[in-house]
C-alpha cells in the first residue's frame, strides 16, 4: 500500500498512450520530476499501460500521486479503428434537407459509422414558433436502428437555445432502448453550428463504446496499481477534465497527445515560444507554442471532411497520417517533420525548435524530461472549460459576459477545477458580419488547478447522455 | 439548353476544382461572402461520383437561352443553424409561380464567398450549365452596387425565397433601394436567409452588362492562392504578380476595435509587423475589408479587393475571422475595371461606404510611396 501524505506534498502521475508505447512521469509539486518510465506497446497497451505504473510506483511508494493526467490516443486510425454504427437523428425537417448528416465526410468514414439517418419535424422556427417533436417518426427511427446500431446521434436545428427539444427526443429513444444504446446528444456547446454539433455527436457516439472501454480499462489498471487518484483526461488543446465528463466525448481528445506534448515541450525547455517536435510515430507531430499556449487552428477542426465543435493543435498530426485530419498544414504540405518546421520556420520567423518523444535523451540536447514532455504535459494540465453567448451592440455587456463567465465557471468545476482556484484566463470576441447591430460571438474561457482532495471531490452534475432539463412546454 | 449553332463548351468543374474555388471565392469577397463550410459540404457531395458543372460563356448561350441569377441573401451567420430546404433552389429555379419558363442557365449574382458555391451546387443539382459570367465582377458592396445599378438598368422582378419555400416578388419601379427594399424582408420575415434571384435575364441582357469570365477568373486566382499557401512574405508577393496584386503586410492582428455610425458597425484592425522595418497596417472593415492604411497613408481601398490571408494556412479570412492574435498577410487585388470609373467609384468607392476619403488604387499608392 502506498502511504499517503500531505496532498500538496503528492506528485502528479502523467501517463500518455499511444498505439506505440505507454509512458509515465511523476511529477512533483515544484515541477521536478521524480521518476520516469517508458514501455513499448508489444502486445496490448493494457501489458505496456501495467508495465509503467509498475515501474513508477514501485519505486516512489513514499507517496502516491495526487492525480492522474491522461492523453489516450485512439487504438487505430479513425479510418480503420474500432468504430461503432451509428443512427442519426436530425430535428429540422425540409429546412435543413439541403445538407443532411454527413454531409461533406469522405465516404471512406461515412460508410463505416452511417446508419439509419432520419431527418424529423421538430424544434424551433426562425419567428420564434416552434414544432413540436414528431414522436412517431423518431419510433420508427428508433424501429430502425433496432438491432443495427451500437448507438445514435441526436441533433437539432438551435438546439442551443431551445435544447428541450433533443431532450424530448431522446426521453423517448431512452424508453425504447433502454440503456443499452448510448445516446449522444448534440445540443450543448453554443459556440457552433448544426452541422458541426451533429457531426462531433455523431463522431462521438462512433467511439463512446471504446471510449468507455478504455477508460475503464485504465481505471483498472491503476486501482491495480494501487493508485486510487482522480483521473484527468487530457483534451486536443492541453488541458484537463475529469475522466467521467470526457468518456461521451472522445473526440475531444483525439490529438490530445500533441496537446500535451506542446505544453509539456515548453515547461521542460523553459520556452513560451516555439515550435515542438513530437517524435512518437503514432500520435505526435508538429505543434506550435506561443506566448506559452497551445496554439490552435481556430474553433473548429476537421476529420474525414467533417468539421468538429472544438480546435485541435495546428500543425501536423500523426494520429491520421493516411488523411488530412488537420485544416491547419494543407494537404500537399511534404509530411516529413522536418519538411513542416521548414514551413513553420517561413512562416513564423526563428523560432526554437524543441523535439521531445522517444530517443530525445540520446541526442546531444536532449534529456530524460523533454523525452517525456507529453506525460509531464499531461501531468501538470489545468482543468479549462468554456462558455459562449452573443452580445449585441455592447448592450449588457457586463452583464452577458458575467453570465457567461459563471456558466464557463460552473462547467470548470463540473469538469474537476478546484472551485477556490479557478480563474477567467480569457475573453474572445468573435464578430458576425451582416447584421444591423454590432454583433459579437464571446467565448469566455476558465481554467485552474485540479480539485484534488480525496473528500470533496465535485459530482459531475451534467450528463452528455441525458436530457438537461425537463421539456418546458 | 439549346446552344444553337454552338460548340458545347468543354469547360468543366469537378470535385478537384472545389477548394481552388473556395479559396478564390473567399478571395474575390474581400472579407465578405460567409462562411464556405457548408456550402462546401454541399458540392463535395453533388460532385462525390464524379458529377461537374459545365461552365459556359455568354457567347456559348443561344440567343433564345436565358440565364437565373442565383445568390443568398441575409445573414451568412444564420446558415450555420438554418441548412436550405432541398427544394428551395429548384423553386427557385423552375416553379411556374415565379417563371415563365424554366431558364437554361444559372449564372453566380456575384462572384464571392457561399455566393459563387451556391449557384455551383444549384448548377450541379440541377444539371444545368453555370455561366462563366457574374452581376458584380468581384463580391458586391451591397445589393445597390451591381451592374444593374451601374448601368442603369432593371430585370423585371426580384425574387426572395426562403427555407419554408415562402416567396416574394418584387418589381422596382423607379428609384427605388434594392437593398434597402430586399434585405428588411429576410431579416424580418425570412429567419435572416434567403435565395436571391431575378426574372431571368437574356443572351442579349448578358452580351450588353454581364461581367464575363468572372468565375474563371476566380478559379484561376484560387490555384494560384493554394499553391501559396505557407509560401513566406516573399513567395507570395511574387505570386500575386501573375493576378496584378501586391503584398500589402505581414504580420499578427494586435487590435480589433468596433464602433457604429450612420452606415452601421464598422470595425478598425490593426496588424502589427512581422518584419523588421515593416511599417504596420491597419484596416477599416464593415461586412468587407474597405481600406487599408499604413503610416498615415491609404495603401488600398475598395472597390478594389483587400484580402487577408491567413499565415498559418494561405486560406483567406472573413472579417469575422480578423481577431486578435492572428498571423495574416494582407494583399489587394485589382476590382473589375468597371468600377474604377466616376460613377462606379461613386457607388462603390469609399465613400459609397461612409469613409471621408477618395479611392486611392493600389497600384497608385505603391507609386507614391516608392517614389
Amino acid at each position: 500500500m502506498i502511504a499517503r501524505q500531505d496532498e500538496a506534498a503528492r506528485p502528479r502521475l502523467g501517463l500518455s498512450v499511444t498505439r506505440a508505447s505507454a509512458e509515465a512521469v511523476l511529477v512533483g509539486p515544484d515541477g521536478d520530476v521524480r521518476d520516469s518510465a517508458r514501455a513499448d506497446v508489444r502486445g496490448s497497451r493494457e501489458e505496456a499501460i501495467g508495465e509503467v505504473l509498475a515501474t513508477v510506483t514501485a519505486n516512489n511508494r513514499a507517496g502516491g500521486p495526487s492525480m492522474v493526467g491522461l492523453t489516450l490516443s485512439p487504438e487505430g486510425p479513425i479510418g480503420s479503428g474500432p468504430l461503432g454504427r451509428v443512427g442519426v437523428l436530425r430535428l429540422g425537417g425540409a429546412i435543413s434537407s439541403a445538407l443532411p448528416p454527413f454531409a461533406g465526410w469522405k465516404r471512406v468514414l461515412a460508410e463505416r459509422i452511417a446508419g439509419p439517418v432520419r431527418i424529423i419535424e421538430g424544434g424551433p422556427r426562425h419567428d420564434g414558433t416552434f414544432t413540436e417533436v414528431d414522436l412517431d417518426a423518431v419510433e420508427d427511427f428508433a424501429a430502425q436502428c433496432m438491432g443495427t446500431v451500437q448507438a445514435i446521434a441526436v441533433s437539432g436545428a438551435l438546439s442551443t437555445v431551445a435544447p428541450q427539444f433533443e431532450d424530448a427526443a431522446v426521453r423517448r429513444l431512452r424508453e425504447l432502448f433502454g440503456e443499452s444504446v448510448p445516446i449522444v446528444m448534440s445540443g450543448r456547446r453554443r459556440g457552433s453550428g448544426l452541422l458541426e454539433r451533429e457531426n462531433t455527436a455523431i463522431i462521438d457516439a462512433a467511439l463512446v463504446r471504446e471510449s468507455r472501454r478504455s477508460l475503464r480499462s485504465i481505471g483498472d489498471l491503476l486501482r491495480t496499481a494501487d493508485i486510487p487518484a482522480q483521473v484527468f483526461v487530457i483534451q486536443n488543446d492541453g488541458s484537463a477534465v475529469i475522466a467521467s465528463t470526457l468518456e461521451a466525448l472522445p473526440t475531444r481528445t483525439l490529438e490530445s497527445r500533441l496537446g500535451a506534448a506542446v505544453r509539456g515541450g515548453g515547461i521542460v525547455s523553459g520556452l513560451t515560444d516555439a515550435i515542438i517536435v513530437d517524435t512518437d510515430p503514432t500520435a505526435g507531430g508538429v505543434g506550435l507554442l506561443r506566448d506559452g499556449q497551445v496554439v490552435l487552428e481556430s474553433v473548429t477542426s476537421m476529420l474525414y471532411g467533417a468539421r468538429l465543435d472544438h480546435a485541435v493543435p495546428f500543425g501536423l498530426h500523426r494520429v491520421e497520417s493516411d488523411t488530412a485530419l488537420s485544416d491547419g498544414l494543407r494537404r500537399n504540405t511534404p509530411d516529413s517533420l522536418e519538411d513542416v518546421v521548414r514551413q513553420l520556420h517561413r512562416q513564423f520567423g526563428a523560432l526554437d525548435v524543441i523535439t521531445v518523444g522517444r530517443g530525445v535523451e540520446q541526442t546531444t540536447h536532449g534529456s530524460a524530461s523533454t523525452s517525456f514532455a507529453a506525460a509531464i504535459g499531461a501531468a501538470t494540465a489545468d482543468v479549462a472549460a468554456e462558455s459562449w453567448t452573443i452580445v449585441q451592440d455592447s448592450r449588457d455587456y457586463d452583464d452577458d459576459l458575467e453570465r457567461a463567465s459563471k456558466e464557463a465557471i460552473d462547467l470548470a468545476i463540473a469538469a474537476g477545477a478546484d472551485p477556490r482556484s479557478v480563474r477567467i484566463a480569457s475573453v474572445d470576441e468573435f464578430p458576425i458580419s451582416y447584421t444591423k447591430h454590432i454583433s459579437t460571438r464571446l467565448r469566455v474561457r476558465v481554467s485552474g488547478p485540479p480539485h484534488l482532495s480525496d473528500n470533496d471531490l465535485p459530482r459531475v452534475t451534467r450528463s452528455w447522455f441525458e436530457p438537461s432539463a425537463p421539456q418546458h412546454r | 439548353m439549346t446552344m444553337v449553332n454552338q460548340e458545347v463548351s468543354e469547360m468543366i468543374i469537378d470535385r478537384t476544382s472545389v477548394e481552388p474555388l473556395s479559396f478564390g471565392a473567399a478571395a474575390m469577397a474581400g472579407g465578405g461572402g460567409g462562411d464556405l463550410y457548408q456550402l462546401r459540404a454541399m458540392l463535395d457531395d453533388l460532385l462525390e461520383d464524379g458529377a461537374t458543372a459545365q461552365l459556359v460563356t455568354v457567347d456559348e448561350m443561344s440567343e433564345t437561352d436565358e440565364a437565373a441569377p442565383f445568390a443568398l441573401i441575409g445573414t451568412p451567420y444564420a446558415l450555420s443553424e438554418s441548412l436550405l430546404n432541398r427544394a428551395q433552389a429548384p423553386h427557385v429555379f423552375g416553379s411556374a409561380h415565379l417563371r415563365a419558363r424554366r431558364p437554361d442557365v444559372i449564372m453566380p449574382y456575384e462572384t464571392s464567398g457561399v455566393n459563387l458555391l451556391y449557384p455551383l451546387a444549384v448548377s450541379v443539382a440541377l444539371s444545368v450549365p453555370i455561366l462563366d459570367a457574374d452581376l458584380v465582377g468581384q463580391g458586391a458592396l451591397n445589393l445597390d452596387t451591381t451592374i444593374l445599378q451601374l448601368d442603369e438598368i432593371d430585370p423585371i422582378s426580384f425574387i426572395l425565397c426562403d427555407s419554408y419555400l415562402r416567396s416574394v416578388v418584387v418589381t422596382k419601379i423607379g428609384d427605388l433601394s434594392i437593398e434597402r427594399s430586399l434585405r428588411p424582408i429576410v431579416t424580418d420575415a425570412m429567419g435572416s436567409i434567403a435565395t436571391l434571384s431575378t426574372s431571368s435575364l437574356s443572351q442579349a441582357f448578358l452580351r450588353a452588362h454581364a461581367c464575363r469570365g468572372s468565375v474563371s477568373r476566380c478559379l484561376e486566382l484560387g490555384e494560384l492562392l493554394a499553391a501559396a499557401a505557407g509560401a513566406d512574405a516573399e513567395q507570395l508577393q511574387n505570386s500575386l504578380v501573375d493576378v496584378g496584386g501586391r503584398l500589402l503586410e505581414s504580420g499578427r492582428i494586435s487590435e480589433r476595435i468596433a464602433s457604429r455610425d450612420a452606415h452601421g458597425a464598422r470595425h478598425v484592425v490593426t496588424v502589427a509587423p512581422s518584419r523588421s522595418g515593416g511599417a504596420g497596417l491597419r484596416i477599416e472593415l464593415r461586412d468587407k475589408y474597405h481600406l487599408a492604411v499604413q503610416s498615415g497613408l491609404i495603401v488600398a481601398s475598395m472597390p478594389d479587393i483587400i484580402v487577408v490571408l491567413s499565415a498559418m494556412t494561405g486560406r483567406p479570412l472573413s472579417t469575422e475571422e480578423a481577431i486578435p492574435g492572428k498571423d495574416v498577410h494582407v494583399i489587394a487585388l485589382p476590382s473589375e475595371t468597371r468600377w474604377i470609373s466616376e460613377r462606379g467609384l461613386a457607388m462603390a468607392g469609399p465613400r459609397a461606404a461612409g469613409y471621408n476619403v477618395d479611392y486611392v488604387g493600389f497600384r497608385d499608392a505603391e507609386q507614391v510611396m516608392d517614389g
